[in-house]
């Protein structure tokens, strides 16, 4: 072998495991992956469990300003539309609990809270960035996927969940 | 999908520049530092006062969400007084001596700078304005800088351009020949790309470019010629145009708890000024928040091509300074800060010693100027985050 | 010389791809957004430390725009 094409095989080899093919993305219509984690009590809870309702899973962290910047927005929709058959499912990908639960304490909510510090359920729904929230329907379809935050998105976002719950605004 | 993930860059938790990161709350900053400059050494002290600059510095910063934009604020008040360096004359056995402005100044300066920063094609974008004031000096300054991740790929690419357009007037004396107002524009351009290596490690790549044109001599100081026995005002040309390349790491330890930050930055500009900077510092998390962060730096510089410490005869282009900040050095300073926070709450504080000298240069010094400074910074900083 | 090239590119794409330039997911960085991971950990703190450097040295610049006004002496 010459150098020269040892040399590209190499730059190959590793442009290949630079850029690896995205992993099969949970996509907008497909059944949301059966995601189960504890919660701070260590009670499991999972996406199954609350099947029949609408569903907003939202990863987060401490670390993410947008992500804090959310919360209580998340929180205001858990008080508003949680008799309508909604919740929000924070899932906290935080490697440590204690930052997780200051920014709690910080921002606090009512809706559950999953920890995922492995970043187990972050790699099966392989997160586009940081914070990514997937709205699942009353049948556990993925029938939205919200990547990033921004105050500006929120009335859209509002109108889908009202949709899937069937209120006319 | 590919449009929202695409928008989605602008409001992650990416891996954005200080300033131009999405803000989550209001935090308001408080600094003030004591600038201290140690007296001139009798041996190098050829006449006015042996007592330097001493500068005491307030800073202001809030920076505030709204509406999806990060608002920043900045105000710096400074008073300045103590000699300076004016022109330098050679000794009996013709040893430069610095001579300083004899009386005492007392100056302040006023600063103030607006930013904006938001999400924006892709990417997050900032302005910003700000405006310098003191007794002599106007300084209107402005910029726009520009970051944006390159998705499927471990690379951010950041950019930015800046103008400033400065005006002169100085304070005039009697017997000193001095020119009545003068201006000088400088324009600023930089790119680089930040790389994540892994979950613990950062790295960024940058050059720089400045272009400054007008009036960029000091017109406080003198040069010496021995030809006329007499000190003229020193003139310096009227452009300078220079680059720089700079490198910069990060890399967090898990077990101690700290962040290892590696700086370097290459200068060259057509004075033919070369210089290097290198700096590390150690960044330890230690329990109950506190954090103690040592530092040390190291920099370097070539001297201007019409620098010398005093002439013998007239430069056929006429230009001519003795200013220590164009002559061939080098420096150390150490420093170390430390940060306490309760709650919403960030107190600390830090000191550093600075040292310039012929003997920390890079390259062999022929004559040290005299007017080298050695100084010790205190700082004390306040934050509160609402 | 060849061989010696040979070996460089091994090396460096051995660093490239092998260990160090595994993709850091979103998900995985916070570490890197902890504030003694910035590029300035102290941003109040830089700009006044800048502002001295600049008053006293020739060399100037780096991936920062600078602020404005001379303080000089």
């Amino acid at each position: 072998m010459s150098a020269r094409s040892l040399g590209s095989a190499v730059l190959l080899l590793s442009a290949a495991m630079l850029f690896p093919a995205a992993a099969t993305a949970v996509e907008v219509g497909a059944a949301a992956p059966s995601l189960r984690a504890a919660d701070a009590a260590g009670r499991e809870l999972s996406l199954q469990s609350l099947r029949g309702q609408v569903v907003y899973v939202d990863f987060w962290a401490s670390w993410c300003a947008p992500c804090r910047v959310a919360m209580p927005h998340y929180q205001r929709w858990q008080q508003q539309w949680a008799a309508l058959g909604f919740t929000v499912l924070g899932v906290n990908v935080d490697t440590v609990r204690a930052d997780a639960e200051r920014a709690l304490k910080r921002a606090p909510v009512s809706f559950p809270v999953l920890y995922d510090p492995q970043g187990q359920w972050a790699e099966t729904f392989a997160l586009p960035t940081m914070p990514t929230a997937y709205l699942i329907g009353r049948d556990g379809v993925i029938h939205y996927i919200h990547a990033g935050f921004r105050e500006q998105d929120l009335p859209a976002l509002e109108a889908r969940i009202l949709s899937l719950l069937g209120v006319s605004r | 999908m590919k449009k929202s993930k695409a928008l989605a860059a602008l409001t992650q938790a990416a891996l954005v520049l200080p300033g131009l990161a999405t803000a989550a709350e209001i935090q308001t900053d408080y600094l003030f530092s004591h600038y201290q400059e140690r007296d001139i050494r009798g041996s190098n002290l050829g006449g006015g006062s042996a007592e330097r600059y001493e500068i005491q510095s307030h800073l202001f910063r809030v920076v505030s969400p709204y509406r999806d934009n990060t608002v920043g604020l900045n105000l710096t008040y400074e008073s300045m007084s103590g000699a300076s360096p004016w022109f330098i004359q050679p000794g009996a056995d013709g040893k430069p001596m610095q001579v300083m402005s004899g009386a005492s100044i007392r100056e302040e300066r006023v600063d103030i700078e607006g930013s904006l920063s938001r999400a924006l094609l892709g990417g997050v974008a900032a302005v910003s304005l700000g405006y310098s004031t003191e007794d002599d000096y106007q300084a209107i300054n402005g910029g726009v800088e520009f970051e944006i991740e390159q998705l499927e790929t471990p690379i951010t690419w950041s950019g930015g351009i800046g103008f400033s357009h400065d005006t002169l007037e100085p304070v005039q004396k009697t017997g000193i020949t001095r020119i009545d107002e003068d201006n000088k524009n400088s324009v600023t351009l930089y790119g680089g790309a930040a790389i994540i290596i892994d979950a613990a490690t950062v790295a960024q790549i940058s050059v720089g470019y400045q272009h400054h044109d007008g009036f960029l001599t000091d017109p406080y100081k003198q040069a010496w010629f021995t030809n006329l026995a007499n000190a003229l005002p020193e003139s310096r040309p009227d452009g300078r145009q220079a680059w720089t390349v700079s490198g910069k790491l990060r890399h967090h330890l898990g077990s101690p708890n700290a962040a290892v930050h590696v700086d370097y930055r290459f200068y060259r500009d057509d004075w033919e000024i070369e210089s290097h900077t290198l700096e590390l510092a150690w960044h330890q998390v230690l329990p109950q928040q506190w954090r103690l962060s040592p530092s040390l730096r190291w920099y370097s510089q070539s001297q201007a091509f019409f620098y010398a410490p005093y002439y013998n005869d007239f430069r056929a282009d006429g230009f001519a300074s003795s200013d220590y900040r164009l002559s061939p050095y080098g420096a150390l300073s150490a420093r170390v800060d430390v940060l306490k926070s309760i709650g919403a709450l960030s107190l600390g504080g830090g000191v550093e010693y600075y040292e310039a000298s012929d003997s920390y240069a890079l390259k062999n010094v022929d004559v040290e100027n005299p007017g080298l400074v050695e100084f010790l910074n205190f700082t004390v900083r306040l934050s509160y985050r609402f | 010389m060849k061989s010696l090239l040979i070996s460089l590119l091994l090396l460096g794409a051995g660093l490239a791809s092998g260990c160090t330039l595994q993709p850091v997911q979103p998900w995985q960085r916070g570490v890197l957004a902890q504030s003694e991971m910035a590029w300035d950990v102290d941003p109040l703190m830089a700009t006044q430390r800048r502002q001295m450097q600049v008053s006293k040295e020739a060399a100037s610049g780096g991936p920062t725009l600078g602020g404005g006004g001379c303080g000089c002496n």
